[in-house]
C-alpha cells in the first residue's frame, strides 16, 4: 500500500468552476476584475469584516496581496497572488478570515469570445499546498506560473 | 461573518494528517484502531484530529454496541461546496453588473 505517502494530500473537495460573459475585450474585463475590485466586490456579505469592511484590494504582481481594510485602518489578508499574466488571467490563494495553512487556490481566466469575453473561475481544493507547501512555495510559484501561462496563453485576446 | 462561517471545514482541511484519515474513511466507516494503523501519528493524536474533523461535520461518529466508527459526513463536504459555489456566483454577478454599468450610454 502506497496510501500512507500517496494519500496524505490526496483528500480534496471538488474544484469549483464558474464562468461569465462580460461584454468588453478581456484587458478591460482583466482590469475591471483586479484593479477595480473595491467599486464591485460584495464586501457587505462576502468580507471578513463584514459591516466594518470598508475596501478591498488586489496587489498587480505575483507576491502581491490580496486583502480587505477595515474602518479602523486594520488590513486582513485574504490570498497572495501566485500568477499574473495580464490579460489571460491570474491566481491566487485564498484563506480569507483562516490561517495561510489552510488555503486553496483560485484561478481567474479571460478569454476572448463573440460578444466580449468569458471570464472563468476555478477554486481548487489543498492537492497542491498545505502546510508542506511553504518551505517549496518558490519552486512552486515558478511551475504553477509557468502551466497558467501554457494553458491560458493560447486565449490571449485576438485583436 | 460570511467568510467565517465554513472556517471550521477549512481549517479541518488544512491539516495533511486530518486529509489522510479523510482519504481512508472514502473506503467506508472505520474504527479509531485501524484508522491509526499505519499512520505516523500516534493513536490519542488520531483520536483529537477525529474529534477537530466530527466538530466541522466532515466526519460522523456511528457506534455498533460498544465499537465506534467514522465515516466521511457528504454533507459536510457538500456544505463547503454550496458555499463555494454561493460565494463566486455572487461575486461573478456583481462584476458582470459592474462592467455591464459602463457600457450604458
Amino acid at each position: 500500500m502506497t496510501a500512507k505517502t500517496a494519500g496524505v494530500a490526496a483528500f480534496q473537495v471538488p474544484p469549483v468552476e464558474k464562468s461569465i460573459l462580460v461584454p468588453c475585450d478581456p484587458a478591460r474585463a482583466f482590469q475591471a476584475f483586479t484593479a477595480e475590485i473595491a467599486a464591485w466586490w460584495p464586501l457587505k456579505t462576502h468580507s471578513v469584516g463584514q459591516d466594518r469592511a470598508q475596501t478591498v484590494c488586489i496587489e498587480p504582481r505575483v507576491g502581491g496581496r490580496v486583502f480587505e481594510t477595515a474602518d479602523d485602518g486594520s488590513t486582513c489578508d485574504w490570498g497572495r497572488i501566485l500568477a499574473w499574466s495580464p490579460p489571460s488571467g491570474f491566481s491566487m490563494t485564498w484563506h480569507p478570515g483562516r490561517t495561510p495553512g489552510t488555503e486553496q487556490v483560485v484561478e481567474l481566466s479571460f478569454i476572448s469570445e463573440a460578444g466580449g469575453t468569458r471570464v472563468r473561475l476555478v477554486h481548487r481544493g489543498w492537492e497542491a499546498l498545505g502546510e508542506k507547501a511553504q518551505p517549496t512555495r518558490d519552486s512552486y510559484d515558478n511551475g504553477w506560473d509557468a502551466v497558467f501561462v501554457q494553458r491560458f496563453g493560447a486565449y490571449l485576446q485576438r485583436g | 461573518m460570511a467568510y467565517r462561517k465554513n472556517a471550521a471545514q477549512f481549517d479541518a482541511l488544512g491539516d495533511g494528517a486530518r486529509r489522510e484519515i479523510l482519504e481512508k474513511l472514502r473506503a467506508g466507516p472505520r474504527a479509531v484502531g485501524e484508522i491509526a494503523a499505519g499512520m505516523t501519528i500516534s493513536r490519542p493524536a488520531v483520536s483529537q484530529h477525529l474529534k477537530v474533523l466530527k466538530e466541522s461535520g466532515l466526519v460522523a461518529e456511528t457506534r455498533a454496541g460498544t465499537r465506534h466508527y467514522f465515516s466521511v459526513a457528504p454533507e459536510g463536504i457538500g456544505e463547503l461546496r454550496a458555499y463555494l459555489d454561493g460565494l463566486w456566483g455572487d461575486a461573478l454577478i456583481a462584476f458582470a453588473r459592474h462592467v455591464a454599468q459602463e457600457q450604458e450610454p
